[in-house]
């Protein structure tokens, strides 16, 4: 008999179960991480209605998928992997639909609370959405994720050298659009 | 050899960038250096104190996820149920999740634009609905009044097996005379439509209907790739008045929910091969 499921239970514990058929250990595995993964779509992906619809998307594919997890990996770094090519594909696709309106976009962004709560994150995805999507990807799974470079490299499937690289300048992106500039070729870090 | 240059402000990045992760050594061999070399001429570089800072306070902004409202989560979960339970899972049903996920996307953004060419048409529909009682002869008006005949009524949806038991009704041949019927027995006219609904107001009940019938096209064309639909009626789902929508997708039948109001899809089921 499946024992119930518990708020207090492991990921693996409820990955394993999730894998044996247990649909509430999938559900609570579902309601624990999709705050993550939605964050990881947000900052992927530019607009927040896009986001929405990769995260559902990729809760689609963890739950299609969860029977094949094997455990080899930690099952957060098999679902940012699922989340990351979910939210990558959503931006595939962007690419290919017209563009809305600023009028609809705007009505659509209207429905979404702001207040101080969220500034800092506006502000987070304002700075990324200047980065190109590979750069976005992967601080995300860094900062984000806490997602190791081996773990990025492996998701991502690039050297870890390129890891290093794209995070560097995300992170100084981030860093200069938050009021802390890089310092300019005639200030003192410039080589001399 | 360790030199004390300074370091480019790129190879700072870098530099200080692994180093909030733990990772220093690695960057250094990137750039060719020696651990304890890059660790020299970061010291001799000048400002990298405060693009340390600068760095660690982009790291401490980015980390927090941002929370989904609860409403939101639960719905999003909730929506992973149904290819569960309609024994999806494991199949290649991407197909129908990217469906779903097209009509949410332009669903939601033809909300506003919508909602008043919806009201349009329901005034629209509403005056040929009482044109066709006042003059049966008028052919087009016969042909709206069919139209809306086959929107049947098949009550409470909010549990997974009243869809699983309408999507099994609605796919019965129109010959076994159900004739309209719900799959509880009840008729168009006389079955509980939920609590925002009058069910026996036949006003509002040709106003679900005809709301039912201009989603129908949306769905068919977002969900559906144009498909005609099979078989659509009204019903309530949570309490609410609701659009059900019955298309054919390859041999396998796909039930769509959605609010009448928006025509956005509220759950959907995918029957069996």
């Amino acid at each position: 008999m499946t024992p119930p499921p518990d708020a207090h239970a492991s990921d693996p514990d409820l990955a394993t179960r999730a894998a044996g058929g247990d649909r509430d250990a999938l559900d609570e595995l579902l309601h624990r991480h999709a705050d993550r993964v939605h964050s990881i779509c947000r900052r992927v992906l530019r607009d927040p209605e896009d986001a929405l619809d990769a995260t559902q998307e990729a809760l689609l594919a963890i739950v299609r998928g969860i029977g094949r997890f094997d455990g080899r990996s930690a099952f957060t770094t098999w679902m940012y992997r699922v989340a990351t090519n979910a939210a990558l594909d959503e931006a595939r696709r962007k690419q290919r639909r017209p563009a809305a309106t600023e009028a609809v976009r705007d009505l659509a962004s209207s429905t979404i609370p702001v207040d101080e709560a969220v500034t800092t994150h506006l502000d987070v995805d304002a700075a990324l959405a200047e980065l190109p999507v590979e750069f976005r990807v992967a601080v995300a799974l860094r900062d984000l994720a806490d997602l190791d470079y081996a773990a990025i490299a492996a998701v991502l499937d690039i050297p870890i050298g390129t890891v290093r690289s794209r995070i560097a300048r995300g992170r100084a992106a981030l860093a200069d659009r938050l009021g802390n500039p890089a310092p300019t070729p005639d200030r003192p870090m410039e080589r001399p | 050899m360790t030199t004390t240059d300074p370091l480019t402000p790129d190879e700072v990045d870098l530099l200080v960038s692994a180093e909030l992760d733990g990772a220093l050594d690695g960057a250094a061999h990137d750039l060719g250096l020696e651990p304890d070399d890059a660790r020299a001429r970061l010291a001799a570089t000048p400002g990298v104190a405060e693009r340390r800072a600068a760095f660690a306070a982009a790291v401490a902004a980015n980390r927090t996820p941002e929370p989904l409202p609860d409403a939101v989560r639960a719905r999003l979960v909730a929506h992973t149920h149904e290819p569960i339970r309609a024994n999806t899972v494991g199949t290649n049903d991407d197909l129908t999740a990217r469906r779903v996920q097209r009509a949410s996307i332009w669903n939601r953004r033809l909300v506003g634009a919508g909602a008043v060419a919806a009201a349009l048409l329901l005034v629209v529909g509403v005056f040929a609905s009482l044109n066709a009682g006042d003059d049966s002869d008028d052919s087009a008006d016969g042909s709206a009044a069919a139209e809306l005949d086959e929107v049947r009524e098949y009550g409470d949806l909010s549990s997974t097996n009243s869809l699983r038991r309408a999507l099994a009704f609605a796919v019965t041949p129109d010959g076994d005379d159900s004739g309209g019927q719900a799959p509880t027995g009840a008729s168009s006219q006389d079955t509980d439509a939920g609590e925002s609904f009058d069910p026996d107001d036949e006003a509002s009940a040709t106003q679900l209907r005809l709301m039912v019938a201009d989603c129908t096209p949306t769905l068919s064309s977002q969900l559906a790739d144009g498909a005609a639909p099979i078989a659509r009626g009204t019903a309530t789902y949570d309490g609410e008045p609701a659009g059900l929508v019955v298309f054919d997708l390859d041999g396998r039948r796909f039930a769509v929910v959605f609010d009448p109001s928006t025509c956005e899809p509220r759950t959907t089921l995918l029957g069996p091969p």
